[in-house]
């Protein structure tokens, strides 16, 4: 699935992509962390300068370092000793994303609810980290980074179009309408467009650009061989266990996958000490870490039934 | 009564003698000629001389080594006063022992010299629990460190423990340059150390795994860092190797394994070896804990491919096709 070649549907997504970065323009620690060089070591030293000048980053960082996110024992002081001791990509990945976070802080629109979008976009990161870590054909840092954002075109969509987006909302809702379906009738393309210019604005490599236009692939893949594969693979994945994103979770047969997803999805999940609660666990810290609140989080779900939904509905 | 006034009791002499003579310290002065001109009851009490035998005589005689008193002699004049400095000084009755002085020098108005105060006590005593201090202090960071390798090595190979091994290794990563910070990761496990332990016995194992202990700290360099990971597991740590280097490393203890029976006396010997994971940061992993799990896949991916190798790299393809 490319861009849309329809000539409307790409103004309307150029208005959409250039007013959001009018109005959220990324810190420049993020903008300093995406462009910097994956493999290059002579990097790191920069990368923890840079950091380092941003004093709220730095904070952050320190705390999702020295909490049990990662389970260090040692005590973690300052932005070098994260650097050396959980890698130069990881502490990126974590500039990266809560740079992004940070940057994007909607009003309250309707059904929408930007807790759960974060709980949902968080969760899809690091189940795709375990899968990219468990097949090993992307690194797991650029795995989070890719699953995190992956649904930031939506935060755009509402950011540069309030009143269209609430339409959007509203045929979901009222007119019990795909999301899917509704955010074409309304904006004629789909926010996995927006989001892939927005991540090509923000210079992001080609690999995770792609990873966020295609990651609602027309059929999943029957294997895992890019990381185009591990994000479209977690984001169903998180679907199905109800982690699913702001207000269309409010379909259940939206988010249950039409076909089985590939084996190594689960033995990913599975190889993860404690699983998909764990994964959950830890997506709810680094919210909680990163944005320095306790995280709105989804209804204690009560099994695969159909009550989750109205469960899930009542904490929203 | 009037209060008592600090002044008038400093201008009463005979106020002045009582307190300089009740002074516990031996107080000693000497003129601009170092001679002895004062010499107090606590004085004689420490040194043991009659005041008649030390009056008029250079206050040098009361000191064991004419070294010691020039030092003295050399602080004072330098700092116009010494603190509790230890000295060796003569007994009249007994062996030379150790005083502490402190001192200062006497000027008049005009800041010429008169000579000098010196306060003597006799640190006998508490030189010698400062001894015994400094004893027992020794012996204890002795058995503390003893414990501390007790605590951390294994006592069969002399190795580090596993969590010993990766606090060492964090330890190095953080104390390195940033900009040299490759890191080596290596992963040993004996293959089909069951049936050795089954036909030879426990103590044969054992012997074994010391042994090959041994060949991994001969091949290690100085500053690797070697480890007891598991029953027959060993780790090593590789600061500033590449992926290419510690894939040499481990080639070259799998070869020395294969290379030597572990003797086990009379002529009767036993033939091993091993299956190695090699990884390393940045190239495999972005963190120790990471690289160790990628190391530990390789190994399994060793041992399937058939023992006796070492192993450096994903056979995605293989494993995605499952």
């Amino acid at each position: 699935m490319s861009e849309p070649v329809d000539f409307e549907a790409r103004n309307r997504l150029r208005s959409i992509v250039n007013r959001t970065t009018e109005l959220t323009p990324l810190k420049a620690v993020a903008t300093k962390a995406i462009q910097m060089a994956g493999d290059e070591r002579t990097a790191t030293m920069d990368l923890a300068t840079v950091l380092s000048s941003d004093l709220a980053l730095t904070s952050k960082l320190l705390r999702l370092s020295n909490s049990a996110y990662y389970g260090y024992s040692r005590r973690i002081s300052n932005v070098r000793e994260a650097v050396v001791l959980l890698g130069m990509r990881t502490v990126r990945s974590v500039a990266i994303t809560s740079g992004i976070i940070d940057a994007f802080s909607v009003q309250a629109l309707g059904e929408f609810d930007q807790d759960l979008f974060w709980a949902h976009s968080v969760s899809v990161g690091l189940v795709a980290e375990a899968i990219a870590r468990e097949t090993k054909v992307a690194r797991p840092e650029d795995a989070f980074t890719a699953g995190v954002i992956h649904d930031v075109g939506k935060l755009a969509m509402i950011l540069a179009e309030p009143k269209l987006f609430s339409e959007v909302i509203d045929l979901v809702t009222a007119e019990n309408m795909r999301y899917r379906d509704a955010e074409h009738a309304v904006f004629g393309v789909g926010h996995q467009h927006v989001g892939g210019r927005l991540a090509q604005r923000w210079k992001f490599p080609e690999t995770l650009v792609d990873a966020i236009r295609e990651h609602h692939p027309e059929r999943m893949s029957r294997t895992i061989e890019t990381l185009t594969d591990v994000v479209a693979a977690a984001n169903l994945a998180c679907n199905r266990e109800g982690l699913a994103c702001g207000f269309d979770w409010t379909r259940s047969d939206e988010r249950k996958p039409r076909e089985p997803l590939p084996p190594r999805v689960d033995e990913a999940i599975n190889r993860v000490h404690g699983g998909m609660t764990m994964l959950e666990e830890k997506a709810r810290a680094f919210l909680l870490h990163v944005t320095e609140r306790a995280p709105r989080w989804y209804a204690r779900r009560a099994g695969d039934g159909e009550e989750e939904d109205d469960a899930a509905r009542s904490v929203a | 009564m009037p209060p008592p006034d600090f002044i008038s009791l400093l201008s009463d002499a005979e106020s002045l003698q009582l307190m300089l003579f009740a002074c516990p310290d031996g107080v000693l002065a000497t003129d601009r000629n170092e001679r002895v001109v004062l010499y107090t009851g606590a004085c004689e009490t420490i040194f043991g001389f009659a005041p008649i035998e030390v009056m008029g005589q250079p206050a040098s005689r009361l000191f064991a080594s004419d070294d010691g008193y020039e030092r003295f002699r050399e602080r004072l004049e330098d700092d116009g006063s010494v603190s509790s400095m230890e000295l060796p000084a003569e007994r009249k009755d007994g062996p030379p022992f150790l005083a502490a002085i402190s001192a200062a020098l006497l000027r008049d108005r005009d800041g010429s010299a008169m000579g000098t105060v010196i306060y003597v006590r006799d640190h006998t005593d508490v030189r010698g629990i400062e001894d015994a201090l400094r004893d027992n202090n020794r012996r204890l960071n002795d058995m503390v460190g003893r414990l501390n390798h007790a605590a951390t090595h294994d006592q069969l190979t002399g190795m580090l423990y596993r969590g010993s091994a990766i606090e060492t290794a964090e330890a190095t990563m953080l104390a390195s340059d940033l900009l040299a910070s490759q890191f080596g990761v290596a992963l040993f496990d004996l293959d089909h150390f069951k049936a050795v332990n089954d036909s030879y016995g426990h103590l044969v194992g054992d012997q074994v795994l010391a042994s090959l202990a041994g060949t991994i700290r001969q091949v290690a360099r100085q500053h690797d860092i070697v480890g007891r990971f598991g029953g027959e597991e060993f780790i090593a740590f590789l600061p500033g190797a590449t992926l290419e280097a510690v894939r040499g490393f481990a080639e070259r203890v799998r070869a020395a394994v294969a290379e030597h029976r572990v003797e086990l006396g009379d002529g009767v010997g036993v033939s091993i070896t091993i299956s190695a994971g090699v990884a390393a940061i940045p190239v495999c992993a972005d963190n120790l804990t990471d690289a160790i799990r990628v190391a530990d896949d390789r190994l399994l991916a060793a041992k399937r491919a058939g023992r006796n190798r070492v192993t450096w790299q994903d056979t995605t393809g293989e494993r995605n096709a499952a």
